[in-house]
């Protein structure tokens, strides 16, 4: 997977690059809009990390460009939280839209959907399982180790998305507009205490546990 | 140093005086049209008296010609002959006061003047056309000649009508005329006269005016005095409205009124400034510090990955912070945010019911039972409305003992719609209830640890109700219950 990030701040430039390249990503920067557009032409990118306010050409006239010739897919980055810009990228044909500043399992997390969406979902199927514990979604029940775990709705819905999830560290803001619809970031710890209950049944009988706190960013569920 | 100060005051007076007398001032304004009116008022007083005195005296000249036409008509018929006109003249003219004022002619049919008491120089062709028109009325003729200005009745009369031989009888005629040049003198007199008198009036009255303009607008001076001594730093100042009329006290107390909107908005301002300082130096701080312990000297992996966690928990706060300043900012910004609004139409409960069960395990966790109850329709942005009740939720269960109740309620009551959420508890002294919703404003200001609440959630809260046109309001009973509430207004 081959991503450009077009992006002139050299510190965001450089960890983005970063964490996407450990994560698996072919990842290129340019500096400025008129580099960016000349490398997005020129060689073939799965997706573009577009910032808006650029040297040279801005994102909005790179987007421009880039679309009369090709239909890569486009996440703006952007400081600026307008719904006008926001209508604005989205008119000119981006594919999503981050507010900086974001956290990077929050762009991750956009990365790979818009990523799955480009290749028209090559159905993977979601794993549903994770070592000993599985899920079988139609009968909705849990088994660790053979045992039967009883979880309520919610507790469900979180494991659930854990495990889909699996190996991605997942923002409390994420899990709360997943498992709860709750789409603004809250101040509360219910996500916190949501997982440490779903932990309690999970994890705290069993020697081997799957799902971890990632301090300061979040949760992932992943064999360690 | 009273000199001094008198200087500039007088200074400052002419300056005043100038910038009144520009045509764009009211003070001359009202002077001027002040002025004119009286002028106007006056020289239509004068116009009428001089045309009223000049008829008046008018008309008692001709009463008095008539009146000597007729005696000289009646007089005449006691003399036979021309002769006996002549030789007994005086008897004929009887009393004339004034021989200057006063004269009389008779001349015969052919126009020659047989008797004059004086030489009186009439024009030949207003006798003559008098004459020429045969016996009939008579007829007033006015003449001038050098500085004389002459009124005259020419009449026919009949000279020896009451003897016995009519034969004699001749027909004459008597021509009285009154000199009307002092008459015209003294009119003369008075309208110089009266052209003073307006034209000083005039000019008296105006003063006047500009006087009592220039008196009557002194508190608008005033006004502009204190406003443009009013800077940021001086938002205390107030107009002394003591003595000022009822127009310019509405005036003034709009000012006022306007002055204390300011000094508090800018207060909230500056304290707002402070306080986001004051709340950004604390995480700054911790990174800072952490970082640069870190950094002194070699240390293995674990003790660096622990900096950078904790590090990405300040940061984390930092974001939050940030994000929610961006809202309130968005939200102060009328244009901004109404357009933004998504408006629908939905049943207020299913969104107390989703967050209620958002908050489900944390109020599990602390022993704390949530009730929901009531329904009503709302038109409003339900992302937004979630954002409300998510900080009142948060905010009630954190201060909620254990094993207590929080009750949500959403009503219609007529104008409105209301949610309320109540937990027991402690309660806040009412001292800080009508601050409650300030940004970063805290009941407890040692408790700055809050890791879970950046002092921006009731602010949001009451951003987000007046984007809706509505607002959020709170009550308590301090040692039993706080309530907490959204008034939405119906539409």
């Amino acid at each position: 997977m081959r991503v450009l990030i077009v992006e002139d701040e050299r510190k965001t430039g450089d960890y983005l690059k970063k964490g996407l390249t450990e994560h698996g990503y072919a990842v290129e920067v340019a500096r400025t809009g008129t580099d960016g557009l000349h490398l997005a032409i020129e060689s073939d990118f799965d997706l573009i990390l577009l910032d808006v306010m650029l040297p040279g050409l801005n994102g909005w006239q790179v987007l421009e460009k880039l679309r009369e010739k090709k239909e890569t897919p486009v996440l703006f980055l952007t400081a600026r939280d307008q719904v006008d810009d926001r209508v604005k990228g989205l008119e000119l044909g981006a594919d999503d839209y981050l507010v900086k500043p974001f956290a990077f399992s929050e762009l991750l997390a956009r990365v790979r959907a818009l990523l799955k969406r480009g290749k028209m979902s090559s159905a993977t199927p979601d794993a549903l399982s994770l070592a000993d514990l599985e899920i079988d979604p139609i009968r909705r029940r849990v088994t660790r180790a053979g045992q039967r775990v009883d979880l309520t709705a919610k507790e469900y819905a979180l494991l659930l998305l854990f495990l889909r999830r699996q190996t991605e560290v997942l923002s409390r803001t994420f899990i709360a507009e997943q498992v709860w619809d709750m789409n603004f970031d809250s101040d509360t710890n219910v996500v916190d205490v949501a997982v440490r209950r779903l932990r309690a049944k999970v994890d705290d009988p069993f020697p081997q546990k799957l799902i971890h706190a990632v301090r300061g960013v979040g949760y992932v569920c992943e064999v360690r | 140093m009273s000199g001094v100060t008198t200087q500039a005051s007088n200074a400052s007076n002419t300056r005043a005086l100038l910038w009144n007398l520009s045509w764009n001032s009211l003070t001359t304004r009202l002077g001027v049209l002040f002025a004119l009116l009286c002028a106007i008022l006056l020289a239509t007083v004068g116009v009428m008296l001089c045309h009223t005195l000049e008829a008046e005296l008018m008309s008692r000249d001709i009463v008095e010609l008539n009146l000597k036409t007729a005696q000289l008509k009646e007089a005449l018929g006691d003399f036979e002959s021309v002769a006996a006109l002549r030789a007994r003249s005086a008897d004929f003219f009887g009393a004339i006061y004034d021989n200057h004022r006063q004269a009389i002619v008779v001349a015969d049919h052919d126009g020659q003047v047989l008797l004059a008491s004086r030489d009186l120089m009439i024009p030949n062709a207003l006798l003559a056309g008098f004459i020429r028109d045969g016996i009939g009325e008579p007829r007033r003729v006015t003449w001038a000649r050098g500085a004389d200005d002459w009124c005259a009745v020419f009449a026919w009369g009949t000279l020896g009508g009451h003897s016995i031989a009519s034969s004699a009888a001749m027909p004459v005629v008597i021509a009285v005329a009154l000199n009307r040049s002092s008459t015209n003198l003294m009119l003369d007199q008075f309208y110089r006269q009266l052209i003073f008198m307006l034209a000083g009036g005039g000019l008296i009255t105006a003063a006047i005016g500009f006087a009592v303009a220039y008196h009557g607008l002194s508190p608008l001076r005033k006004v502009d005095a204190t406003a443009s001594a009013i800077t940021a730093n001086r938002l205390t100042e107030r107009l002394d409205l003591t003595y000022a009329p009822d127009e310019v006290k509405r005036l003034g107390e709009s000012f006022n009124a306007m002055l204390a909107r300011l000094q508090e908005s800018f207060r909230r301002l500056t304290e707002f400034s402070s306080d986001l300082a004051h709340e950004l130096r604390t995480p700054i701080n911790n990174l800072l510090g952490q970082t640069h312990v870190a950094l002194s000297r070699p240390r293995d992996p674990r003790e660096y990955q622990d900096v950078l966690e904790s590090n990405a928990e300040e940061l984390e706060r930092l974001r939050k912070m940030t994000e929610d300043m961006l809202f309130l900012a968005k939200a102060d910004n009328p244009q901004g945010v109404s357009a933004q609004l998504e408006r629908e139409t939905f049943d207020a409960r299913i969104e107390l019911d989703k967050v209620a069960e958002y908050f489900a395990v944390v109020a599990d966790d602390r022993r704390v039972r949530i009730a929901v109850e009531g329904s009503a329709m709302l038109r409003a942005d339900r992302r937004l409305v979630q954002r409300a009740l998510n900080n009142l939720f948060g905010n009630a269960l954190q201060h909620a003992p254990r094993e207590s109740v929080v009750h949500a309620r959403v009503q219609m009551d007529h104008d409105e719609v209301r949610i309320s959420i109540a937990n027991s508890g402690v309660g806040i002294a009412s001292e800080h209830l009508p601050r409650l919703f300030d940004r970063f404003y805290r009941t407890d200001p040692s408790r700055l640890d809050s890791a879970e609440s950046n002092g921006l959630g009731l602010a949001i809260v009451q951003s987000i109700m007046r984007t809706h046109g509505g607002r959020a309001s709170v009550a308590s009973t301090p040692g039993a219950m706080t309530t907490f509430m959204l008034h939405f207004p119906a539409k």
